[in-house]
């Protein structure tokens, strides 16, 4: 199965810290295997879907073929054994500070949705027009929003700082829980299924 | 989508059991989703990794700098000392 990994610069496990052989002269790197049982976590070998990629964003990604048994969790892989296939060339600095700016304007519809539904149109009219983080967190900043949605339009400046500083992972968590306040947890789930096609189609992702 | 999470405080009461590769799947895959946006938790468990190789290394190896006995005799001294309620001396 081809699915994907995150990992730290120079191909590190982000928890592990385990080096892992990358690719040479277009051949894949060696197989890592599994200590143990594949079900259980702690031995397995760790990958993504297209759809878990941004819960696990890190500096690089890699294309990787996981083999044997695959067990599935709730927002990865595990497999008995796994090799890194190729590198996402596409994933870099500028694709992840692209993402985080998407996902901090998502969180600032959100909130200006809230707005809205709190009666305050003008406001979330004002916020909308924003469209970089720093304009995003003035804004939050200074708009007086309704008490029920106080909270939405801060989580949004949130988001929006975290965009600014590249934290690129915590503002697509963000996003994802300003979507579940304004929407539920529905909301949350599509939240994160945009995410995921955004990364699928801005790397071209076999999903 | 399960809306389950943990948080820092919670991570740092399970740190040890990450640590010791003690923790059944479900709480592993929250942990680690935790740890993988949070810069101070991952921070924390370094910390903890390293402080318990270090004892894990002077358990094996004893004391890589024991003082000179005098400068040992003075600090049991002190400390009885400090212990009688008396000046350290």
């Amino acid at each position: 199965m081809i699915a994907y990994k995150f990992l730290c610069a120079g191909g590190l496990g982000p928890f592990s810290r385990y080096a892992w052989p990358l690719p040479r002269a277009e051949r894949p790197g060696a197989w890592v295997i599994a200590a143990g049982d594949a079900t259980l976590c702690a031995t397995a070998v760790h990958g993504c879907r297209v759809a878990d990629l941004p819960w696990w964003l890190q500096d690089e990604l890699w294309e990787a073929e996981f083999d044997g048994a695959i067990a599935t969790g709730r927002h990865k892989i595990s497999a008995p054994r796994a090799r890194l296939v190729r590198r996402v060339e596409g994933w870099d600095a500028g694709c992840e500070q692209r993402f985080a700016d998407a996902c901090a304007r998502r969180a600032r519809d959100h909130a200006a949705t809230a707005l809205e539904r709190a009666g305050d149109s003008r406001s979330a009219t004002a916020l909308r027009e924003r469209a970089t983080p720093v304009d995003i967190v003035r804004a939050t900043r200074e708009l007086d929003p309704p008490e029920t949605a106080r909270v939405t339009v801060a989580m949004a400046g949130d988001g929006a700082t975290r965009a600014r500083n590249g934290h690129a992972i915590v503002a697509a968590y963000i996003a994802a829980q300003t979507a579940a306040r304004v929407g539920g947890p529905d909301a949350a789930g599509a939240e994160r299924a945009w995410q995921s096609g955004w990364l699928g189609s801005e790397l071209r992702l076999r999903s | 989508m399960s809306f389950d999470e943990i948080v820092c405080r919670e991570f740092a009461e399970l740190a040890t059991d990450y640590l010791d590769g003690a923790m059944p799947e479900p709480t592993l895959e929250l942990v680690e989703e935790h740890l993988a946006m949070c810069d101070w938790c991952r921070d924390y468990l370094h910390q903890i990794r390293t402080t318990a190789e270090v004892v894990a290394d002077a358990e094996d190896d004893g004391p890589r700098f024991a003082p000179a006995e005098p400068v040992m005799q003075q600090l049991v001294g002190a400390f009885r000392r400090r212990r009688q309620g008396g000046p350290p001396g």
